[in-house]
């Protein structure tokens, strides 16, 4: 096969398609790459050399050797198909033979005479026979399990059959590629909004060399005294997830972990905390999912500094279920006056549209606190809250 | 070893086949014997080609930074070595300008205390309070350079983000000295990540990427005895059977062990690796070989070597 013949193209796109991040520039590379002699002997040399040079994390390794091997299969095998087609959409049991032999009439090809050898039936006769030689004792036992048996075998070889034909349909039918995105905010868009909320603090012991300052000191005293000396600048954020969990927030847990994971490996939130709650968080917070290892409210907001942490709240406040519930209100206005005490920065992120919040406690709630959907857009906006900007939100 | 010089790069090809011999030393380290898989020799040789970054992730103790030394060994190339911590900057791998000589420079001066005409001519040369970083000095060698950038997942989320035109263009400036430098020989850069945290999308577009996957029974086998027996021509290396006995048996224990623990944690923790393994096996050559292999039947002897948390060490006696 010539190179230019390959689908290779086809594979960009289909892993662009995919939200991978790959530009023009990449695909020259690989063509430069096939150039240069590399990945040209086979196809796993090829497969080697795309995974090179596209795949950027374990992760995205399998889900590349599915695209790939899609995209391949129906290249190098396109005649095939066509003419396997019709075998492929009929059920996967012996019985279509006519079927089966109208293939085998078809041109020589390889895979025929693989296919038919099973359909001669030679194999399976001796090992029916064998299963009720030692069963001889319970003559009655053996005799139920005997249809049983005979029912099952032929199918077994219908399995063994079907193997090829099954091999076509995953070729021939489109592939479904589970995906567990949340699309109005997938992963990679946490991960950059994430990288927004940083706090630089100049900070620890002089070792910075202020020039401007220096020279300005200079020009005051008329000579050089000592240079004035600043600290680095370092990334100080402390991010707090408050997380709702359990009751109307068991359909959101996904996302709650999502937002998670990627705020601690996303960006580097150096003290990026979790805590999670039920409803409202009421004199405790939890460190597990699981309501163990419970710390009193008072108690993580004294370790926390009140100019740096973030807290950021996930939960529906109420609006999932609907319905208004001065209980709830009541309890998160106290829990929310607490943090407030300690914190400058509060948001909430919730992950129940914002049409629905209205009439409900959330409506009530969102009074208190920057509230934001939970969103590409709502995200953004709770992390300018966490660093500092005004943004309005109602 | 004339390959190994004054050729031009493009006729370089790494092949993870020329390993240096027993007593070779380099700045005081030795350097050891480097088993590449035949993936990961094609990835070098794609970054040299290329001319593009290549990121190394594995499990740690895999052999993602020896790489870097062995490749360098064998193209005969100068190796840097840039080791990332969490306060490092981009900027730092490129120069920092002593501002802080040249002022004291510059006062000792308007006192009249220097007079030399060529200590004046250095101090009132800007080039003089240059001092390069890693990368700089790699960009303005005069050969091509083997570059490692190690842990790079360890510094601040912009630090990747800050290097990227300078990986891509091989140049940089500096104002200091109204001057921009381009690379004279593109450095060949490895970059290491013990995945602590996710690398940018713009950063991972310009690299090349390798996972480097834990090597088999019979290749821990070979690089054990590489490692302390050297690589020679023919395969025959090990000097007596009975020293093949205790290779193969440690091996075996260290491969159940792994097993173990991958099983019983998964995902979840740090697994014993390849480095632990030849500390292990340093420890267990020591003794007399028929004592190790009687006690290796039992208790794992000089556990401590491989367990490094109190949690695997129960683990492995409630095995037992």
């Amino acid at each position: 096969m010539k190179v230019n013949d390959l689908p290779l193209r086809e594979l960009f796109d289909k892993l662009r398609q995919a939200g991978w991040v790959l530009g023009i520039d990449e695909y020259e590379l690989l063509l430069e790459a096939l150039m240069k002699g590399f990945g040209i002997e086979d196809e796993a040399a090829l497969k080697r050399l795309c995974k090179t040079l596209w795949v950027k994390s374990v992760e995205d390794e399998k889900n590349f050797n599915s695209y790939f091997n899609e995209v391949m299969s129906k290249s190098l095998e396109n005649p095939l198909v066509t003419v396997e087609q019709p075998t492929a959409q009929q059920p996967p049991i012996p019985t279509a033979q006519p079927q089966v032999k109208q293939v085998k009439t078809t041109p020589t090809l390889p895979r025929n005479d693989e296919r038919v050898s099973p359909d001669k039936l030679p194999p399976p006769e001796p090992r029916r026979d064998q299963p009720p030689q030692p069963q001889t004792q319970p003559s009655s036992e053996a005799e139920k399990s005997e249809p049983a048996e005979s029912e099952f075998m032929p199918q077994e070889v219908a399995v063994e059959i079907d193997d090829d034909v099954q091999l076509l349909k995953t070729i021939t039918s489109k592939q479904f590629l589970l995906y567990s995105d949340y699309l109005p905010l997938t992963k990679r868009k946490m991960k950059q909004t994430w990288r927004y909320l940083r706090r630089p603090i100049r900070e620890g012991p002089l070792v910075e060399l202020d020039v401007t300052a220096t020279i300005e000191k200079i020009i005051r005293d008329g000579f050089f005294l000592e240079p004035v000396l600043v600290p680095q600048r370092r990334n100080r954020v402390e991010l707090v997830l408050l997380l709702d969990v359990d009751g109307s927030m068991v359909a959101f847990h996904l996302l709650g972990d999502r937002l998670k994971e990627t705020a601690t490996r996303g960006g580097k939130l150096g003290a990026s905390r979790v805590y999670y709650f039920h409803n409202c968080p009421v004199d405790y917070v939890y460190g597990k999912p699981g309501y163990s290892e419970a710390v009193r409210v008072e108690e993580m907001l004294r370790g926390l500094s009140p100019n740096r942490a973030c807290l950021l709240i996930f939960s529906d406040a109420g609006a999932a279920r609907g319905g208004y519930s001065e209980d709830r209100l009541q309890l998160t206005e106290r829990f929310l006056g607490q943090c407030q005490q300690h914190l400058r920065y509060l948001v909430w992120v919730n992950p129940v549209p914002r049409e629905r919040w209205a009439m409900s406690t959330a409506g009530e709630i969102g009074k208190l606190i920057p509230m934001f959907e939970c969103d590409r857009l709502g995200l953004q906006n709770a992390v300018k809250v966490l660093r500092g900007n005004p943004v309005s939100w109602s | 070893m004339d390959n190994r010089v004054n050729q031009p790069m493009s006729n370089q090809r790494y092949t993870g086949k020329v390993h240096p011999p027993t007593d070779h030393k380099e700045n005081g380290q030795r350097v050891y014997p480097y088993l590449p898989s035949d993936e990961l020799v094609e990835a070098v040789n794609l970054a040299i080609i290329l001319q593009r970054p290549l990121l190394l992730q594995g499990e740690p103790g895999c052999g993602k930074t020896k790489l870097a030394q062995a490749v360098a060994y064998e193209l005969g190339l100068p190796y840097l070595c840039w080791t990332i911590k969490s306060t490092s900057r981009a900027q730092d791998g490129l120069y920092t300008y002593n501002n802080l000589a040249r002022l004291r420079d510059s006062q000792l001066l308007a006192l009249g205390q220097i007079t030399d005409p060529e200590e004046i001519r250095r101090i009132k040369d800007p080039k003089t309070y240059v001092e390069l970083g890693k990368l700089g000095e790699a960009f303005l060698s005069d050969k091509t350079t083997v570059l490692l950038i190690d842990e790079i997942d360890k510094a601040d989320i912009d630090f990747p983000n800050d290097l990227l035109l300078e990986l891509d263009e091989k140049r940089f400036t500096i104002p200091e000295m109204k001057k921009e430098k381009t690379a004279k020989h593109p450095p060949i850069i490895l970059i290491t990540s013990n995945q602590e945290r996710d690398l940018p999308d713009a950063f991972l577009r310009r690299c090349l990427f390798h996972y480097i996957e834990f090597p088999n029974k019979e290749r821990l086998i070979e690089i054990i005895i590489a490692r302390f027996f050297g690589v020679t021509e023919d395969k025959s290396t090990i000097p007596d059977p009975d020293e093949n006995q205790l290779i193969q048996e440690v091996v075996a224990k260290f491969s159940e062990l792994r097993e173990l623990l991958d099983k019983e944690k998964g995902q979840r923790g740090k697994n014993i690796s390849t480095s632990e393994l030849i500390d292990w096996f340093d420890v267990l050559r020591r003794y007399p070989h028929d004592e190790v292999l009687k006690q290796l039947q039992g208790k794992l002897p000089y556990l401590g070597v491989l367990l490094k948390s109190w949690d695997d060490h129960r683990l492995y006696l409630s095995k037992l």
